[in-house]
């Protein structure tokens, strides 16, 4: 069991439902957006302990909500993930303020053992 | 000089033609990996549920029943696209074939569904219910709609509905693309290319803003109706 509350944005709202619903049976607590607009407003509302939020996202994209979050909230760790592929000669190099980078279709234990590593490594004195 | 002795230009259809199927294909098998990393999750799920009953709680035929539709939804979803890919794939086959204008253009328009969600603007499309026949290479025609609904997206307001319509009148068909615009749009980028493709067409462009729309229409020959 994990005493956390994590914010998913991924638009594949049927993906992130299963995903919240997995999580949330080992005990994490789960919120969810479908986009950047969704998740600034929950960022508003409640406290979370991580973000996870997908590269591609309709509109504002997950690049330019990472921005944000950076800026607005500097202290919450975050995780991109994606299913996206790259231009030929070209990968994705993380970002400043990105914990860890993981691909779509995503392990959940994984998906687990990097928020875990996240939130420890954000905490005061690490 | 024929249109096939004629290299002038080759090298760029050429170019832009493999740009176009890649970008249409990075999209769709984006779009693929989503639905089968859904599959996964509710598989997931459901391997959650048999440990909960191996521990003694009882079987749930609800959630089972939930799980199977939502893996159903999915399959449903992902074997449509790879249907439309197929279709997409199969329209270089032959450099001038009579086909069905209404199923090239529902065919590439449900391909860039989701580039257009992307920008948050949805695709609207009103075809015939006839079929409406033409003669030319189908995947020089696709390229064209391709070049214009994705110079029109770029243009359009988010939140908006690009409306896509295929009108027969005659001895011609028409393709309009209407979509509304965001501030003052340019005009859609490569009319070299669309220039090109339309004459290998046999067709006709134009393009102009309309009020708060912008409107694209292609005209081209139809063969029997």
């Amino acid at each position: 069991m994990s005493d956390f509350r994590v914010l998913l944005v991924d638009d594949e709202a049927e993906l992130a439902s299963a995903l919240v619903e997995r999580l949330e049976y080992r005990g994490i607590a789960m919120d969810y957006a479908t986009d950047g607009a969704g998740a600034l407003k929950r960022l508003q509302t409640s406290a979370y302990d991580i973000i996870v939020i997908d590269l591609k996202l309709p509109g504002m994209s997950g690049e330019e909500l990472l921005r944000i979050v950076n800026t607005s909230y500097p202290r919450l760790p975050v995780i991109m993930i994606t299913g996206h592929g790259f231009e030929e000669g070209r990968g994705y190099e993380k970002p400043a303020g990105v914990y860890d980078f993981l691909p779509k279709p995503l392990d959940l234990n994984e998906l687990i053992k990097k928020m875990n590593e996240a939130i420890k490594a954000n905490e005061p004195g690490h | 000089m024929s249109p096939d002795t004629d290299t002038s230009h080759t090298d760029l259809p050429l170019h832009e033609g493999l740009a176009f199927t890649g970008a249409i294909t990075a999209s769709v098998t984006h779009e693929l990996n989503n639905i089968l990393g859904t599959i996964d999750q509710i598989a997931g799920l459901l391997e959650d549920l048999a440990f909960t009953a191996g521990q003694g709680e009882p079987i749930r035929p609800e959630m089972m029943n939930s799980y199977a539709e939502r893996i159903n939804t999915q399959t449903t979803r992902g074997m449509t696209l790879v249907r439309q890919l197929n279709a997409f794939a199969h329209s270089g086959d032959h450099p001038e074939t009579e086909f069905d204008l209404g199923n090239a253009v529902e065919n590439l328009t449900g391909l860039m569904r989701r580039l257009a969600g992307m920008q948050r603007i949805e695709l609207a499309v009103t075809l015939p219910d006839d079929p409406v026949i033409v003669r030319c290479n189908p995947f020089f025609l696709r390229h064209l709609l391709f070049l214009a609904l994705r110079g029109l997206l770029a243009s359009a307001r988010q939140k908006t509905t690009l409306e896509v319509a295929l009108v027969a009148r005659e001895e011609r068909a028409m393709i309009t693309l209407q979509a509304v615009r965001e501030g003052t749009p340019g005009p859609i980028p490569q009319p070299g290319h669309l220039a090109w493709l339309a004459s290998r067409l046999s067709g006709e462009y134009t393009e102009q803003l309309d009020g708060e729309n912008i409107v694209f229409c292609f005209s081209i020959p139809v063969l029997t109706r």
